[in-house]
């Protein structure tokens, strides 16, 4: 994989014709993080990130981005919760059924079983991320793609990223990523599609994208339609989403019609997101929802004279679940598989940022269920270390009943981030 | 650049005792600034308070007389291919980010924030035709480094904009805007801007470097002209979303 990576990388570099059409960079970032739970375990990851572009001038161009990582300890996330906790219920009624299987099928000997029932196997299963016998690293092609530019529409074939929506913390609409509230601003990976942009005007357009799966079945497809009205961006779109992703977790396929919008109401910005989402029932278990269901986001923002910046957003889920009791595998998988941004019906996330001393920025972030009652808090500072080198220190703070909430039953934890870019 | 002079000079409409009216010196800075498009090389040199410089290279294109204008950033690497689109003489402003992949409409009561990092704003960017926005009053006849310029104040009518008052100073002979004072709402000094090296690239007054200075926080940012052509044939589509995307 590698190999084929630098090859790709390589075969950029000596094909462009003139170095003034090769464009190389990256970043290198190094993240740490710190889980405030009984071990108080550590993990980090280094990651590089080598991107290459070769343009054609006004025809199209090339384009590759290549992400490697070495991670020491990666948390295992079902570690994050504590004992007792939602999550740690319903993956424990997720295994319950295998770990049955396995047993009634004689597939383990029973004296093995009472052996391992007797012996303490957490020193050795707990460290094991931490030892050189695990793998730690790993390559992954985050973009390879072509672009084509043609006179009434540009096209662009391979692994690209594709973002749409105009939500902060909720893209309901953007079924080519999954997002979590909690980390907004993370990179979005690469998608495999063939992409068509047929600009009608400067602001508006359509767009087609097509995602090849195994086959015909677990294909994804998908259309927006971009304008511009009374100084609003709005758009209108509509996918059909299935991969073999869903297919594994037993999520059905699913169509969608969406819409969203951006803009301002005297000097303060707003926009909306929205999705009808039907499920083509394919009794596939648990995760089946055979209804139209809706998922809707709201926000505004604005910026105070003294540079104080604001964010409001409300997310409707309509997935979701109003009261905690009903949390179920199904609400896991939903997440799980994107379909899904928590388990309750109701959110709200509440953003604060302030630039101070020329080179810090503080934020504070708070994201709420309002149907349990649970939030989580994430202040962080960032230092603009140098132009190209910024250093971020976050920390995440589950609050809310540890047994029967969605936030409250994580564990807290701080992150310190340095990237460097070149 | 061109956007804050256009912004300061396009704004002044009332007429005062002296010879020439405010309408007359905004008409003939106008003809100073009618280039039909423009494409610039810039650098942008941040200076803090604590004398720490930033460094950004950038490429500023416009037609249509600034009705359409593009800035496109090639350094440094943390920001490289960070685009801004305006249309509508900067009414519309548009943020794209490559690492997100996302274009962002820049609503006006963030068009105070700061671009990348500088002293110059969103608001400053814009090429908005102040002439329906201020209340403007030729005041005076002062010398500006040694140049004799008509010291021209304009108060804005709404309250949309971050400043409460622009002060201007305009070269007599040039009409070109040499200086500029902008007061925030506490009608405090918040800002200075300086034009220097005025010098004429062919029929247009264009200029070496414009500073802003930040008199609150101490800091000072010098957009320096790298090279400059008017003029010339831009491809409309590049002030598009189809091409911040590319």
């Amino acid at each position: 994989m590698k190999k084929y990576i630098l090859f790709l990388l390589l075969a950029i570099s000596l094909g462009a014709e003139g170095l003034d059409n090769l464009e190389l960079g990256g970043y290198l970032e190094s993240k740490t993080s710190l889980m405030f739970s009984e071990d108080e375990l550590f993990s980090d990851y280094a990651t590089v990130r080598l991107e290459g572009a070769w343009n054609f001038g006004k025809r199209g161009g090339i384009e590759t981005h290549v992400l490697f990582t070495h991670s020491n300890a990666p948390l295992d996330p079902n570690e994050s919760f504590k004992e007792g906790s939602v999550m740690e219920r319903i993956m424990m009624g997720l295994i319950s059924g295998p770990l049955m299987m396995i047993d009634s099928m004689g597939l383990m000997d029973s004296t093995l079983l009472g052996m391992m029932a007797g012996v303490d196997l957490d020193p050795f299963i707990r460290y094991l991320p931490y030892s050189s016998f695990y793998p730690k690293d790993k390559a992954v092609l985050d973009r390879a793609l072509l672009k084509l530019y043609f006179k009434k529409f540009d096209l662009f074939i391979g692994r690209q990223m594709i973002a749409w929506g105009t939500g902060y913390g909720f893209n309901p609409t953007d079924v080519w990523n999954q997002k979590s509230p909690i980390d907004p601003t993370a990179p979005k990976m690469g998608v495999n599609a063939i992409r068509a942009e047929i600009p009608f005007g400067s602001v508006s357009g359509l767009t087609l994208v097509a995602s090849p799966g195994a086959d015909l079945k677990l294909s994804s497809a998908g259309f927006r339609f971009k304008g511009n009205l009374g100084g609003f961006d709005f758009s209108f779109s509509g996918m059909r989403v299935m991969n073999a992703d869903r297919q594994l977790l037993g999520l059905p396929p699913k169509i969608i019609a969406g819409f969203d919008c951006a803009g301002q109401i005297g000097s303060v910005g707003v926009w909306a997101e929205a999705a009808a989402i039907n499920p083509k029932h394919a009794n596939l278990d648990y995760t089946d929802v055979d209804s139209l269901y809706a998922q809707i986001d709201a926000g505004l923002d604005y910026n105070f004279p003294n540079g104080l910046y604001f964010l409001l957003e409300y997310y409707y889920n309509g997935l979701g679940r109003h009261d905690s009791k009903d949390y179920s595998a199904r609400e896991y998988m939903s997440l799980f598989g994107g379909d899904a941004a928590g388990f309750g019906q109701n959110y709200v996330m509440v953003g604060l940022r302030k630039d101070f001393l020329d080179y810090f920025n503080a934020t504070l972030f708070g994201l709420g269920n309002l149907n349990d009652q649970s939030a989580m808090l994430i202040p962080g500072i960032e230092y603009s270390f140098h132009d190209n080198l910024a250093i971020d220190i976050k920390a995440q703070i589950g609050i809310g009943d540890e047994e029967k909430t969605e936030y409250g039953g994580v564990y807290s934890s701080g992150v310190l981030t340095v990237t460097g870019f070149f | 650049m061109k956007k804050v002079i256009t912004l300061l000079m396009v704004a002044l409409m009332s007429l005062t005792s002296f010879a020439i009216t405010v309408d007359e010196i905004l008409d003939k800075m106008e003809e100073n600034e009618n280039a039909n498009s423009s494409k610039m090389a810039m650098t942008q040199i941040v200076t803090k308070a604590d004398g720490r410089e930033n460094i950004s290279k950038l490429m500023s294109y416009s037609i249509d007389k600034g009705d359409k204008g593009l800035m496109v950033y090639n350094s440094p690497a943390r920001i490289k291919g960070m685009k801004i689109l305006t249309l509508n003489d900067g009414d519309d402003i548009w943020f794209y980010s490559p690492r997100t992949a996302r274009i962002r409409k820049i609503a006006s009561g963030q068009k105070s924030q700061s671009v990348n990092n500088s002293d110059f704003s969103y608001e400053d960017m814009s090429a908005e035709d102040r002439r329906e926005d201020y209340n403007c009053k030729l005041v005076g006849e002062e010398k500006r480094d040694g140049v004799l310029s008509y010291k021209i104040e304009m108060v804005p009518k709404g309250t949309d904009g971050s400043y409460s008052k622009i002060v201007g100073w305009v070269d007599k002979e040039k009409f070109m805007m040499v200086e500029a004072h902008m007061y925030d709402e506490d009608d405090e000094l918040w800002k200075k801007l300086f034009v220097h090296g005025l010098k004429k690239e062919g029929k247009y007054w264009t200029m070496e470097s414009i500073e802003m200075q930040n008199v609150l926080k101490g800091s000072k940012t010098v957009m320096k002209v790298e090279s400059v052509e008017f003029d010339l044939k831009l491809d409309p589509t590049m002030f598009s979303e189809r091409y911040l995307r590319k």
